[in-house]
């Protein structure tokens, strides 16, 4: 990152976080958020406290409404990054998760040359599974369905 | 919840100073009227209406702690 860039990222740094401060007020949640721009890729947003629940329930609805609305939001100063939203390594767990998930279908796949279809996901999750099934030989990956929520299809090749 | 949704409209919006929430109050439910730019109406709405489906989501979760129903409206 140069400097320029650098100095910027740390003034988007804290207009994220302000903008957070001020909904979870808004809100009454009792909350922290923490902003690192460290990543040039991701600005990745922790957000934790004693309300955690809130955010984590019904598949983390509350975490992917923060997550979708300071992208939004950012989305111009944001350029090519995207900002991720976490609650106490909830993302990552549920990414090792689907990465699981993957490899045993993809395995499956290998295995039987026939392809598989997975539950519904989010373009966030479709894009774990993309990525980590592009690492896997003898099978890909394509999305099918309409709208937000569409289904991954393992295929063998 | 006026403020929260007022924040959310004007950092979504082009044009914040015509952003504007009024709140009317049912028995059961509290109804929230937001006016926009004719020009902003699909930064609130979104594609295939997610954003306004994120801020109903946002404003249910947080009805849920205050025991009430906030319902959004946006006045085209």
């Amino acid at each position: 990152m140069t400097e320029g860039a650098a100095i910027e990222s740390e003034a988007l740094e804290d207009s994220i976080q302000e903008l957070i401060d001020q909904m979870l007020d808004h809100l009454d949640w009792d909350l922290d958020v923490e902003v690192h721009g460290d990543d040039p890729e991701t600005m990745r947003v922790e957000l934790y406290g004693e309300d955690r629940e809130i955010l984590i329930r019904n598949r983390a609805e509350v975490l992917d409404v923060f997550q979708y609305l300071t992208n939004r939001i950012f989305g111009r100063e944001l350029s090519d990054r995207r900002i991720v939203v976490d609650c106490e390594g909830f993302r990552a767990r549920k990414e090792a998760e689907l990465i699981e998930v993957a490899a045993r279908v993809s395995e499956r796949v290998r295995a039987s040359g026939e392809e598989e279809e997975l539950a519904r996901m989010n373009p966030y999750e479709r894009r774990i599974v993309h990525m980590a099934v592009a690492e896997l030989e003898g099978v890909t990956t394509e999305s099918e369905g309409d709208g937000v929520m569409k289904r991954v299809v393992i295929i063998p090749t | 919840m006026k403020e929260l949704l007022e924040l959310i409209a004007k950092a979504l919006v082009d044009e914040p100073d015509e952003v504007s929430v009024s709140e009317v109050e049912g028995e059961q439910t509290i109804i929230l009227e937001l006016r926009v730019a004719q020009d902003d109406l699909g930064k609130v709405i979104g594609k295939q209406g997610r954003t306004a489906r994120s801020i109903r989501t946002l404003l249910s979760a947080a009805g849920t702690k205050l025991g009430k129903r906030f319902h959004l409206e946006i006045i085209e």
